[in-house]
């Protein structure tokens, strides 16, 4: 497809800030539900614990969006992507998101330094002494080194997006088509560092809250979760947009429709790399190992086990596999909204069982609401600020024509 | 030119109409004009672009393809195939039970059922593409037509077929032509029918004739037997360098390949001096250690030779006969007997005797001893009603439990027999453990007071029990 010189001159620039004061005001008012959260959480039994690792989870639910959003736009640029120009860069404000998850995930990295092993029992030098195995993990799993590589992951991470989302942005004004390039170039050697650093930080914040257990395959899976979570999120925000009168004429059905068949594909991809996790254990069945599925087997977790197994993949694979699903906005945005549900109850599924209480109860989950709303207040307020007064669409990117000429037949 | 048709010969079939074609050279004009051919009511057309063109499904009415009901019908069964064959192979046709698993599981299915899913859905995709578009197709008469060639390059074709309903030479021309096409030419029939070109008939003649080859030696080599050893595939795998048990080896001077224990140790967990009523079964160790390993030996020792004899003339020997020619000589086995009846045996259980020890010496019983044995031991096990039954006369019946001489032996003694055999009996210490051979022991003790016990001894509530049980 040839593509215009100039198409500024058709295309009006919107920003996230014509939606008006309103949704800064709704998730500033969401975040006070995080004090509810932590008033619940010291009035109760145990309730520091259930906090803490419901922040935890919170927290790391929406990285897993902001990370899958990156990815996104790496792959794009580094594909060539011609279809994807109208949406890249709301993709590119959501991976902005790791900046605010960068101040809401400090407050664990500095309790932990401090020694509290309420998240991470290597943490305290008192549990290390009792345990051969913590000793002998401790060159890794220590506080000290914990923090500085902390410092590694959202440093590159905010670095990324931030590179790619001034790039693209700088390319609104000058039009030059020589950034693209350099994107594409850059992108290469970009998600080599991004595969790299969401591993170990997946091992590093999930993984290691049980430090006897191991997975090769955990850093893909927190990955895949992540990619469900981010396209649920497009797609959620995509049709709020066009509803508001944002991206309404650029952002087509055949679009939506891209989005959802990629909602729907790296659904699969998360089952498979689920069932791929679970099957290498279960066939083992090695003590070590087995003893992650066992807890999530026992005191209520196994009904969450069986929710995620129908809930998060049979379900959508029958309902959402049709055509018209994803070309029928309405429906689109019900499966994005039970997909991102979904990818909330799997995080929760990894990270809560750690915590040393006894199943799950009204109560954790309760806390766990309540903390994700507030958090979610935190991160959607730290996009929208971020976002500001940047074009919700790259105006002036080599591709928008093909982008916008889109079709899937 | 319409003269040329007086041909005195028919022999030849006449060329005939196919169809026009109309040639365009900008894809928008062809989107125009299918658009116009679809509401003319034409249905047997086609049109032919150089690249994928979109809209031009639209243009030309083309109904949504039934291509994803046959992949969904191929993937559905692809997976209940791969489910029943596996569930077939595992769990019917050949059960195999590997470490206690289930024969047929979900999880170990997965695999396969998602490979073969995909793989059938994938067929399906493929398969069903081709036939919808009547591919694989060698030849069309289209290809004829000098102009039709730039249809992969740079024009834009509309052919209509003369098999059509609406169609007729002249109409359908002069429609076509209405469109605004650079030009409509028509296409004809071959008058004879194309044939293959002599070298490729040639080249798959041979390559058939190779074909046979492979499975001509596979069926030669089965019919036939040969004196050459097996060829080995994987040499390492058959010929492994590792040690097995009961070989000798070059390694080390004494030529064993299992190793003793090494001078001064002892074996994780075989420490047993610390508690010797429990390990051995006796309150202290003899000073002459030999007699405590002694498993004893059948008393009449009988050589095959003499066995076959009894065999042969069985009607005569009677059963008086054999006690006379048991007591002779006082042989090795009797010296042994008595010098294990000295030995200081323990008569009390060295442990708390409990309720759950007692269930699992029943349960131990019933998958090591019941065998020979019998489930209430009488000697009457399955293993022993069927040497019987085969009269070999190799097979010492084992020994009742009910017997006054068993009844007395103290626990020790018991626990010992279990431990290291007696006669025909190997010895189960290698197998069982020393607490579930205390626990065999404790219910070999109930089993007999099951056997001599006074009816008023039992409670009520238990008779009516026994009564009730059938």
């Amino acid at each position: 497809m040839q593509t215009s010189p100039d198409t500024k001159n058709k295309i009006t620039v919107h920003t996230l800030a014509e939606l008006g004061p309103l949704p800064m005001k709704v998730a500033l008012g969401c975040s006070t539900l995080l004090l509810v959260a932590f008033v619940l959480g010291v009035m109760s039994e145990n309730g520091m614990e259930k906090f803490a690792f419901s922040y935890l989870q919170s927290t790391f639910f929406f990285l897993s969006i902001s990370l899958g959003a990156l990815f996104f736009v790496m792959i794009q640029q580094l594909t060539r992507a011609g279809w994807s120009v109208v949406l890249r860069r709301l993709s590119e404000f959501i991976a902005m998101g790791v900046i605010p998850l960068a101040v809401l995930v400090l407050p664990i990295v500095l309790v932990t330094l401090a020694g509290n092993d309420i998240l991470y029992q290597w943490a305290s030098a008192k549990n290390i002494a009792a345990d051969h195995l913590l000793q002998a993990k401790a060159p890794y799993l220590n506080s000290g080194f914990f923090a500085v590589r902390y410092l590694i992951y959202f440093g590159s991470w905010i670095f990324l997006a931030r590179y790619f989302l001034n790039k693209s942005v700088a390319q609104d004004e000058n039009g030059d088509p020589e950034l693209t390039l350099l994107m594409e170039r850059r992108s290469g050697p970009a998600l080599l560092l991004y595969s790299f650093t969401l591993s170990f930080a997946a091992i590093d914040f999930i993984m290691a809250l049980d430090p006897h257990w191991f997975s090769t395959i955990f850093g893909i899976y927190y990955f895949a979760a992540g990619l469900v979570g981010f396209f649920s999120m497009l797609a959620i925000s995509l049709i709020y947009l066009r509803s508001k009168g944002l991206l309404k004429e650029p952002v087509t059905i055949e679009h939506l429709h891209d989005v959802g068949k990629l909602l729907f594909a790296f659904n699969c991809f998360w089952a498979y790399i689920a069932i791929s996790q679970y099957l290498l254990i279960w066939y083992a069945n090695i003590p070590e190992e087995t003893i992650f599925f066992l807890h999530r087997q026992e005191h209520g977790w196994g009904t969450v086990s069986l929710i995620l197994v129908i809930g998060h993949f049979a379900i959508p694979f029958v309902f959402f596999m049709s055509r018209w699903m994803k070309r029928n906005p309405k429906a689109l945005f019900f499966w994005a909204v039970y997909l991102l549900v979904m990818n909330w109850v799997d995080i929760f599924w990894l990270v809560m069982p750690n915590a040393k209480l006894e199943g799950v109860s009204f109560g954790m989950i309760l806390v766990d609401v309540c903390c994700t709303i507030g958090v979610g207040g935190l991160y959607v307020a730290g996009i929208l600020k971020l976002a500001g007064q940047n074009s919700v669409m790259p105006v002036r990117d080599p591709r928008l024509e093909e982008s916008l000429e889109f079709h899937n037949i | 030119m319409a003269t040329t048709i007086e041909q005195p010969e028919k022999t030849k079939a006449e060329p005939e109409l196919l169809g026009l074609l109309a040639e365009f050279d900008d894809p928008s004009a062809l989107i125009e004009a299918s658009k116009k051919v679809r509401d003319a009511g034409y249905r047997q057309w086609d049109t032919h672009t150089p690249f994928p063109l979109h809209g031009i499904d639209e243009a030309m009415g083309i109904k949504w393809t039934i291509l994803p009901w046959i992949v969904a019908a191929c993937g559905l069964t692809g997976g209940t195939i791969a489910v029943g064959m596996q569930y077939w192979m595992n769990a019917v046709d050949y059960p195999f039970l590997i470490s206690g698993k289930p024969l047929f599981s979900i999880p170990a299915c997965i695999p396969i059922t998602f490979e073969l899913s995909v793989l059938l859905a994938a067929f399906g995709a493929f398969f069903g593409m081709l036939a919808l578009n009547q591919l694989p197709k060698l030849y069309n008469p289209l290809f004829k037509s000098d102009a039709f060639r730039r249809a992969t390059n740079d024009r834009f074709f509309i052919s209509m077929d003369a098999r059509d309903a609406k169609f007729s030479e002249i109409d359908s021309g002069e429609f076509l032509n209405s469109l605004n096409p650079l030009n409509v030419e028509e296409f004809w029939s071959d008058v004879e029918s194309p044939k293959l070109p002599r070298n490729l008939i040639l080249a798959l003649s041979l390559v058939g004739v190779f074909l046979i080859i492979p499975p001509a030696l596979v069926a030669y080599k089965r019919s036939t037997t040969t004196n050459n050893p097996r060829i080995h595939i994987v040499p390492d795998m058959d010929f492994q360098p590792s040690l097995k048990a009961q070989n000798t080896t070059n390694l080390f001077p004494d030529g064993r390949e299992v190793r003793p224990n090494i001078e001064g140790t002892i074996p994780r967990g075989q420490y047993k001096d610390d508690n010797i009523p429990f390990f051995y079964g006796l309150q202290h160790l003899p000073e002459d250690q030999d007699v405590i390993g002694i498993a004893l030996q059948d008393e009449k020792k009988t050589d095959p030779k003499q066995a076959d004899e009894k065999k042969a003339d069985e009607k005569k020997a009677d059963a008086a006969k054999a006690p006379a020619a048991k007591p002779a000589v006082p042989d090795a086995a009797a010296i042994e007997a008595s010098r294990l009846d000295k030995l200081p045996w323990v008569t009390e259980f060295p442990m708390p005797v409990t309720e759950k020890m007692m269930a699992r010496g029943k349960e131990r019983y019933r998958i090591f001893c019941s065998a020979c044995h019998g489930l209430g031991g009488e000697g009457d096990g399955l293993v022993t009603l069927r040497a019987m039954g085969l009269l070999q006369g190799t097979w010492v019946k084992p020994a009742s439990y009910h017997t006054d001489n068993v009844r007395k032996l103290p626990v020790g003694r018991l626990y010992h027999t279990i431990t290291h055999g007696v006669r025909k009996m190997p010895a189960y210490g290698p197998q069982i453990p020393p607490e579930d051979r205390w626990a065999i022991v404790l219910y070999l003790r109930a089993l007999q007071k099951s056997h001599q016990i006074d009816a008023n001894t039992i409670p009520e509530a238990e008779k009516r029990k026994l009564r009730d049980t059938k």
